[in-house]
């Protein structure tokens, strides 16, 4: 596939997922993440799919199962910029993206996802 | 009166991404507003996986006519046994056939199935509103 942008923000790992992939394109993104992310120096974890115009149930559910997958390592997670349109398809395709943190732009993502990391470290 | 304006083969993952990019492109130019734009730009991403994942080998069929736009995904692979229980599984099981069709029927304003041990032809309709 082509190339995954990652960056590190302090204890920040911030994926923006800058173009459509195919189904083996999006498991090996996720593989990806979740490599990356098994540094103890990261403890959240952004993904941003605000390029994305069309999310589908296997590329909504790999991202939850990415979501969980990070969790259960003891990350915070939060997904960021999901499009309006997106989100309408989403919840008509009966994914709700439960129990998975959301923010509409990285900004504010960041702002939460420190927020989560501080709480978790209490 | 009707007209065919796209045909696709689906043979390989990339060609879920094609199809679904160039419908898109084709719903925005006859007139649906951006939200159903989207609904069947999903809708042909799910029955498109469905080809590639059950059946190997397809293709898309995009007809027009004055009221809206009939997407027809048909394959050669060996059928869905039981439609209505793929329809009726919803999404709690582990079944990514029936997930992608109840899917893409909600996206869409009609959806036929039909389907035997020589294939399947899947028959969606969005509206024009």
């Amino acid at each position: 596939m082509a190339r995954l942008t990652r960056m590190h923000l302090g204890d920040i790992l911030v994926v923006p997922i800058q173009e459509e992939l195919h189904d083996t394109a999006a498991e090996e993104a996720g593989e990806k993440i979740i490599r990356e992310a098994d540094n103890s120096k990261i403890k959240g974890v952004a993904i941003d799919i605000s390029a994305l115009d069309i999310v589908d149930s296997f590329l909504g559910r790999l991202l939850q199962k990415i979501a969980w997958g990070l969790k259960a390592m003891g990350k915070e997670v939060i997904l960021v910029g999901i499009q309006p349109e997106v989100a309408v398809a989403l919840v008509e395709l009966g994914l709700y993206l439960e129990e998975i943190n959301t923010a509409f732009e990285l900004d504010s993502a960041l702002e939460k996802l420190r927020e989560m990391i501080k709480k978790g470290s209490r | 009166m009707k007209e065919e304006i796209l045909r696709i083969p689906i043979n390989k993952e990339i060609d879920v991404l094609i199809a679904r990019r160039e419908i898109k492109s084709e719903a925005e130019r006859i007139g649906f507003r951006w939200i159903d734009q989207t609904r069947i730009a999903t809708a042909v991403s799910e029955l498109t996986r469905n080809i590639i994942k059950h059946a190997y080998r397809g293709e898309v069929v995009v007809n027009k006519d004055d009221g809206g736009i009939e997407i027809i995904c048909q394959d050669e692979g060996p059928g869905i046994p039981d439609v209505e229980q793929a329809l009726e599984k919803g999404f709690s099981t582990t079944n990514s056939l029936g997930i992608g069709l109840i899917g893409a029927k909600h996206l869409m304003d009609d959806f036929k199935i039909e389907s035997n041990d020589r294939g399947t032809t899947i028959t969606a309709y969005k509206k024009l509103k």
